[in-house]
């Protein structure tokens, strides 16, 4: 049985409890996508911790990042919460959160966590969760659904709802994004539409409510105040909603009742009547939570697996004019109709000649009707119907699915109710699923009975999982028992099956068998007793209807009826003994008119034999209320004794025998009478059924209307937009006309539209110049229109080209001495008829002049060239000579005839040259960008030897194509001759020159090297002399002066002396003071005992020192190597130059020297910010600033180096030295080498 | 009565020795107990008489007077050195006190401070002649770049004093960044005041600390 199996189609009769008050865990699930984070914080700040539910908070996360919604949520309550990673047990006042990209499902208290299955799944978690929370925990369960864009939870909370959960939805205006709630209100299922803070109190409150509603659902039969209330409230939907539940199942009922009850807030029946007496709504709330019967597309896979295995058997021994014909009562919202006509139309479609379908779909919900007709459904539909079938047979239209038109037009859908309406005949399948559960068996049975009747032979039968046929055995055979799918079995016809006369509805015949009343009370025990007795010693009777058949037979009195031949039936007339027949419908017929007793008189009849006296009292039934119109018929009889028959009164008599005679002949004509009216009844009763086949017939008709109405809204659609189109093409041909408009206003050309009459049609504005015309000439004739023009013939021209159909064209003067160009074409239509001319006359007057130029220009050219001073020659690119000017022939003396082509001139001015010149001359005509200045030697007619410059322009084009060639010479004969002189005298001077160049250049390289070598010696003797000075003059008077300090301790005691040696030890010191700075300046010594970034260091100190101007030495050195010895010398003296001068001059208060090595450079900058000078200055003032600068200069250029002074008054100066460092490998002692081998 | 100093001359040139001894004998408190024209005799008559001090001229033919410092620290750590010697440059000074010597004295003052020298290195003291000391501590004593008043340069600033760190001249960067050196002048002046930098020396060594002067 697959609802164990599946566990998703628990019914309400399977929810895991019974009693009313619900036991176990009260779980939320809460469902919310956007804004939803800030709407649960709302919810679970309004959510006390002790509440005693469990929540399950769905949200739409995204499938790849983390989330910590939980941690989020626990900021505002005391509860845990706890994103759910395992399968886990719920537990009362903790809060679950899905995790993302997973589903979550819940089946009796255990979370379990699913991974979804594709793209589909993943959009509707909310709904998936709704479904099995209300599979699993039924009234237990109760869904709320916040803020979130799209339908998720649409589909969940209608089997929340079918299954007796609570649903609840965040008020609209309140939430971020209302899709959500608002689809979910739509269903018309939402207990409560509340803000979110006020969705906690609620809940409490419903479950609460809850466990305070006592309802004795399996107590049978209902206390007698409860059983009132009930009937009552039954009275009250039928009157307010034309429904009567009476024949449902009582625990199903008032499980629902029980909810309402839950939802108002009321905990018995009694109470609960009175809020439905109050508010009308609360009877409409009731009757959908009644009727609410939820189906998906594909509910319950396995049902519908078996049912296609089958299919094939529908469409066997069809052809294409026949029909298959499947009926679905209790359709709701048309998704089992639709799920059997997909089902149907894909077998069909394999089909060669397929039977058209048609598929009765009903309900007796309207507005669930009107639904199904609209064929919309949430996109969360995707859960349930496979990808493939969703492609085939919906279409996306606004995030919803709209079921294709060729599944919508399979289906009709009409109100209908099953147990009251006139039933859909031969049907080849009947889907009822999950109707039957509804109602009490004997319903149940009655309505397969009914089924049975319409089905064709062999037709299938497709019930709820939870139902059977099973309460009329034999009419069905089981094919699938799991999937509940049936077929009929070939059985008697039961005359019984009479259907729609039971009385759902409020009806005139709305009598009942109602006899279990009395017997379900308990407290009338004795008058069931007395019931007994009555039966067992009671006189021969039967009650009847006012249609006069039996419904009550009691014991013995079957022996006054008598099986008739022909069809059972129930009539006491036709089953009465024929003897009693008459009086009976007498009595019966008097009875019921007056309401009261009648009796019969005895009448002898034989029964079984034996002659009996019998007598019939009628009595008419007034109580209880709803067995008025019924009537009780006594029989009472004795033998016949003969007695009755001799009564005194009734001695015989001729009189007697007249009257029984009478008597006699009236009966004959009551026969007659009754036989007539049996006949007018049956044909009543033909009449009747002829009229439901009629109402069937007219029923499907108003579905084909309404189809037809769709059909004409779409083609009204069509004519919409067809209208609008043509609109467009209106704006369109009103552009083009503009356009046109536009280009005759602005065109130069004047052009005239003449009609078939040699009227004129139109005209552009620039014929206005030519002819005299008006707008209001249009029409006129062209001939009346004068013109200022030379053109005679026109009218002649254009009846000829309208004769013809050719075209014609004139150049013609007009009188101010413009020349036109006149153009007659046949105006041809589009469909190629000739419907005038049109005349263009265009303005060439221009071009004409332009020609006139253009030969003047000729001529002029042809004279530049003739009278030109030098000799030209023009000739084509085949050889042709086409002109030499007459200077060519003074110096060539050669005439235009002598060399009439360029190969007879060539062959005798060049001789052996002409080669090369044929050859240029090729080259030029090859590439007409080159131009060429040749230098030939020509020989002239007179023998003489001529040189020529000549020079030819790229080729130019004649008019008859070919190219040609200007050649123009100069003869440089003379010029030549000179210019060859004056080589020779360069020639030799230069030689001259540059020998003596040579002899000054090895001079200066000789002097530049004793120059280098006097520097060095210089270098080497102050290096020497300051060695001398140190090491001997220096230590002497050091010496001295020792001494004389001990002269001066040893003269303590003589004071004269004592002065003469102080005097001796001044002058020794002012000696060694002049001896140190003279050996200073000849050479530091630290230069070469510690090199140049030393001693620089040190004389940049003591100079600072010496002058009381601040100064910086700063070096950069990047590879640490020390310069060769030479270039040090220089770098040092340079500075120490610069320094000088900056103390003799610049007036300065800083200065700053760099020293830069680089490898391949040495650089020193020595800048200072004294007054500066302008270096482009004339050498005028200090001189010797000058001499300074000069001195640098030689030194540094003399090891290849340079020096730049930047100055400017009162700027300051900054002299930069470099100094090229050959190879850069070189360490001080290799160059020294180097420097000493020179 | 307590012992006299015992001090070692070593100097290339004997009238300077001569001298000195004249003026050291003099003394009540010190004696010369030897003489020496040359390193290599010096650490002979060290290690044979351990004098307490020896008074060195730092130019000498063969082992200089430095070298020798260095070899008498190591032989006989007590022995002080006093470095005689006509070298003004402080760098003299820097090298033979790093070699171990504890006093620095000139030629050109010994006839006044020579015996003064000599007590101050006795007491347990260091001697520089005060012309050196004060060049040795003008060395320390160098202008610091201005960072910590630095604003920040602008682009062409940044520019154009890498340029002049880098050795260019104004006309050079004039050309360089096509601009007029008189352009050039204010962006460095404007430069300058930012930085608080205001010799050329300075913003080397701004642009050395930047590491703007690679190798080449």
């Amino acid at each position: 049985m697959n609802s164990e199996s599946t566990s998703q189609e628990l019914l309400p009769e399977h929810a895991p409890n019974d009693t009313f008050a619900p036991s176990g865990i009260n779980v939320v699930g809460i469902g919310a996508s956007a804004g939803g984070i800030r709407a649960l914080q709302g919810f679970f700040a309004h959510a006390p911790a002790d509440c005693g539910m469990a929540f399950v908070v769905i949200l739409h996360l995204s499938p790849s990042a983390e989330s910590n919604v939980a941690e989020i949520l626990q900021q505002t309550t005391a509860m845990p919460v706890t994103q759910v990673t395992e399968a886990t047990r719920v537990e009362p006042n903790h809060v679950y959160v899905i995790p993302p990209n997973k589903l979550l499902s819940i089946q009796d208290g255990t979370i379990y966590l699913q991974a979804p299955a594709g793209e589909q799944v993943r959009r509707a978690p909310i709904d998936l969760f709704f479904r099995s929370l209300a599979d699993s925990h039924g009234r237990n369960a109760a869904a709320v659904v916040l803020s979130g864009s799209g339908a998720d939870g649409t589909v969940g909370v209608q089997r929340i709802k079918e299954n007796g959960g609570a649903v609840l939805a965040q008020d609209p205006h309140e939430a971020e994004f209302d899709a959500m709630p608002r689809n979910v209100i739509a269903t018309g299922l939402v207990d409560y539409i509340l803000p979110v803070a006020d969705i906690p109190a609620a809940l409490i409150e419903y479950w609460r409510t809850a466990e305070a509603v006592q309802l004795p659902i399996d107590t049978v039969p209902l206390p007698a105040s409860d059983d009132d209330a009930l009937r009552t409230i039954f009275t009250v939907l039928r009157s307010r909603t034309g429904h009567d539940f009476s024949q449902y199942k009582r625990p199903t009922l008032l499980r629902r009742i029980g909810r309402r009850m839950q939802v108002n807030n009321v905990t018995n029946l009694a109470a609960y009547l009175q809020v439905l007496r109050s508010r009308p709504e609360e009877v409409q709330a009731l009757l959908r939570d009644l009727l609410i019967s939820v189906t998906n597309f594909f509910r319950d896979a396995d049902a519908w697996l078996s049912l296609t295995a089958v299919i094939p058997n529908l469409f066997a021994s069809k052809d294409a004019g026949d029909q298959v014909r499947v009926w679905v009562p209790a359709c709701a919202t048309g998704e089992e109709a639709y799920t059997v006509a997909m089902l149907l139309y894909e077998h069909a479609s394999t089909l060669d000649s397929a039977p058209t379908i048609q598929v009765f779909a009903t309900d007796i919900d309207e507005d669930a009707i009107n639904t199904a007709r609209q064929g919309m459904y949430p996109e969360t539909i995707v859960a349930d119907v496979s990808a493939e079938r969703l492609q085939r047979f919906f279409m996306p239209e606004q995030g919803r699915y709209r079921i294709k038109k060729e599944i919508r037009d399979l289906v009709l859908f009409a109100p209908h109710n099953l147990v009251r309406d006139p039933p859909f005949s031969r049907l080849d399948l009947i889907t009822c699923r999950n109707l039957l559960i509804y109602l009490n068996r004997g319903v149940q049975a009655q309505v397969l009975q009914l089924f049975h009747f319409m089905l064709l032979p062999n037709g299938y039968l497709l019930l709820g999982a939870s139902e059977s046929a099973d309460s009329v055995a034999g009419l069905f055979t089981p094919i699938d028992k799991g999937a509940r799918l049936f077929q009929r079995r070939t059985a008697p016809m039961s005359s019984l099956v009479t259907m729609p006369t039971l009385p759902l509805v409020k009806s005139a015949r709305a009598v009942a068998p109602r006899q279990h009343h009395g017997a379900e009370d308990p407290a009338q025990a004795f008058a069931d007793l007395d019931l007994h007795v009555l039966a067992r010693y009671g006189p021969p009777r039967v009650i009847v209807n006012e249609n006069d058949d039996i419904v009550h037979l009691a014991k013995g009195v079957g022996r006054f009826l008598t099986l008739a031949d022909g069809e059972l039936t129930h009539n006491l007339i036709k089953m009465v003994h024929p003897d009693l027949r008459l009086e009976l419908r007498t009595a019966l017929f008097t009875a019921l008119q007056r309401q009261e007793s009648t009796e019969t008189r005895w009448q002898r009849v034989e029964i079984d034999g034996t002659p009996r006296l019998v007598h019939i009292r009628v009595q008419p039934i007034q109580e209880p209320e709803w067995a008025s119109g019924s009537m009780l018929v006594l029989f009472d009889d004795m033998a016949d004794t003969g007695d009755v028959l001799r009564d005194p009164t009734a001695h015989t008599e001729p009189m007697l025998q007249q009257l029984q005679e009478e008597l006699l002949r009236t009966k004959e004509q009551l026969r007659t009478t009754t036989d007539q009216y049996e006949t007018a009844v049956e044909e009543y009763k033909a009449a009747n059924e002829e009229l439901q086949a009629i109402n069937e017939e007219l029923r499907a008709t108003t579905e084909e209307l309404e189809t037809s109405k769709e059909e004409l809204q779409s083609a009204n659609e069509e004519l919409i937009t067809v209208n609008q189109e043509l609109k467009h093409k209106v704006e369109e041909v009103s552009q083009s006309n503009n356009d046109l408009q536009n280009l005759m206003a602005s065109t130069q050309i004047a052009t005239i539209f003449i009609d078939r009459e040699l009227r004129i049609r139109r005209y552009t504005p620039s014929t206005e110049a030519i002819f005299n015309l008006i707008p209001t000439d249009i029409n006129r004739p062209l001939a009346h229109i004068t013109h200022k023009t030379d053109y005679a013939h026109m009218s002649d021209d254009v009846a000829g080209v309208l004769r013809t159909l050719s075209r014609t064209e004139r150049e013609i003067q007009s009188q101010d001495g413009h020349s036109y160009l006149a153009r007659l074409l046949p105006y041809r239509t589009a469909n190629d008829s000739i419907e005038g001319v049109v005349l263009t006359f265009v303005d060439i007057t221009e071009r004409k002049q332009a020609e006139e130029v253009v030969r003047e220009s000729e001529e002029q050219f042809r004279r530049a060239i003739e009278d030109a001073p030098i000799p030209i020659i023009m000739h084509a690119e085949d050889g042709q000579v086409l002109q030499i000017s007459k200077s060519w022939t003074e110096l060539t003396g050669y005439r235009q005839e002598d060399i009439p082509t360029f190969e007879a001139w060539l062959n005798q001015a060049y001789g052996l040259g002409a080669d090369e010149v044929r050859q240029r001359m090729h080259s030029l005509f090859k590439n007409p960008t080159y131009t060429e200045d040749m230098e030939f030697d020509i020989v002239t007619r007179t023998g003489k030897h001529r040189t020529w410059l000549f020079h030819a322009s790229s080729p130019g084009m004649l008019r008859d194509g070919r190219r040609f060639v200007v050649g123009m010479a100069l003869d440089i004969t003379e010029r030549k001759r000179a210019e060859e002189a004056v080589q020779r005298a360069r020639d030799e001077l230069n030689a001259r020159v540059q020998e003596r160049t040579a002899e000054l250049r090895q001079a200066n390289t000789q002097l530049q090297e004793l120059v280098r070598k006097l520097v060095t010696a210089q270098e080497d003797e102050r290096r020497r002399i300051a060695r001398e000075l140190h090491d001997q003059l220096g230590q002497q008077i050091s010496a001295l002066q020792l001494n004389l300090a001990a002269l001066e301790i040893a003269a303590q005691s003589d004071t004269a002396l004592q002065a003469r040696v102080e005097q001796a030890q001044q002058i020794a010191a002012m000696l060694d003071h002049d001896v140190d700075q003279l050996a200073y300046e000849l050479r530091p010594s630290g230069l070469d005992d510690f090199g140049l970034h030393v001693a620089l260091q040190q004389h940049v100190e003591t100079w600072s020192q010496r002058h009381g101007i601040a100064a910086e030495v700063q070096i950069v050195d990047n590879h640490q190597r020390a310069l060769p010895a030479e270039i040090e010398s220089v770098l040092y003296r340079v500075v120490q130059e610069a320094l000088t001068n900056v103390a003799k001059h610049a007036d300065a208060q800083h200065v700053s020297v760099i020293l830069e090595q680089r490898s391949n450079e040495a650089r020193v900058i020595v800048e200072d910010d004294g007054k500066g000078f302008d270096p482009g200055a004339p050498l005028v003032g200090s001189t010797s600033h000058r001499l300074g600068l000069s001195g640098m200069r030689e030194r540094v250029e003399l090891v290849g180096g340079s020096v730049t002074v930047e100055s400017e008054p009162g700027r300051g100066t900054t002299i930069y030295v470099r100094i090229p460092l050959s190879g850069g490998e070189e360490g001080r002692h290799g160059t020294q080498t180097e420097n000493s081998a020179r | 009565m307590e012992r006299k100093l015992r001090i070692l001359l070593v100097d290339d040139h004997a009238i300077v020795r001569e001298g000195v001894s004249a003026l050291i004998n003099g003394q009540h408190d010190m004696e010369v107990i030897g003489q020496t024209s040359d390193g290599k005799t010096a650490i002979e008559q060290v290690q044979s008489c351990k004098p307490d001090i020896v008074i060195m001229d730092i130019s000498m033919p063969g082992m200089n007077g430095i070298q020798l410092t260095t070899r008498i620290h190591e032989m006989c750590p007590n022995t002080l050195v006093l470095a005689l010697t006509r070298h003004t440059d402080s760098t003299y000074a820097q090298q033979i006190i790093q070699a171990g010597a504890q006093g620095y004295l000139l030629k050109q003052a010994a006839a006044k401070d020579l015996i003064v020298a000599i007590h101050t290195l006795a007491q347990g003291g260091v001697y520089l002649d005060s012309a050196v000391a004060s060049r040795l501590l003008n060395n320390g004593s160098r202008q610091t770049s201005g960072a910590a008043t630095e604003q920040a340069l602008s682009e062409r600033e940044t520019e154009v004093i890498r340029m002049i760190a880098l050795g260019y001249s104004n006309k050079e960067i004039a050309a360089e960044l096509n601009l007029s050196i008189k352009t050039i002048d204010t962006y460095k002046a404007r430069a300058q005041e930012k930085l608080q930098l205001y010799t050329r020396a300075a913003l080397v060594r701004y642009a050395l600390e930047r590491g703007w002067l690679g190798n080449d």
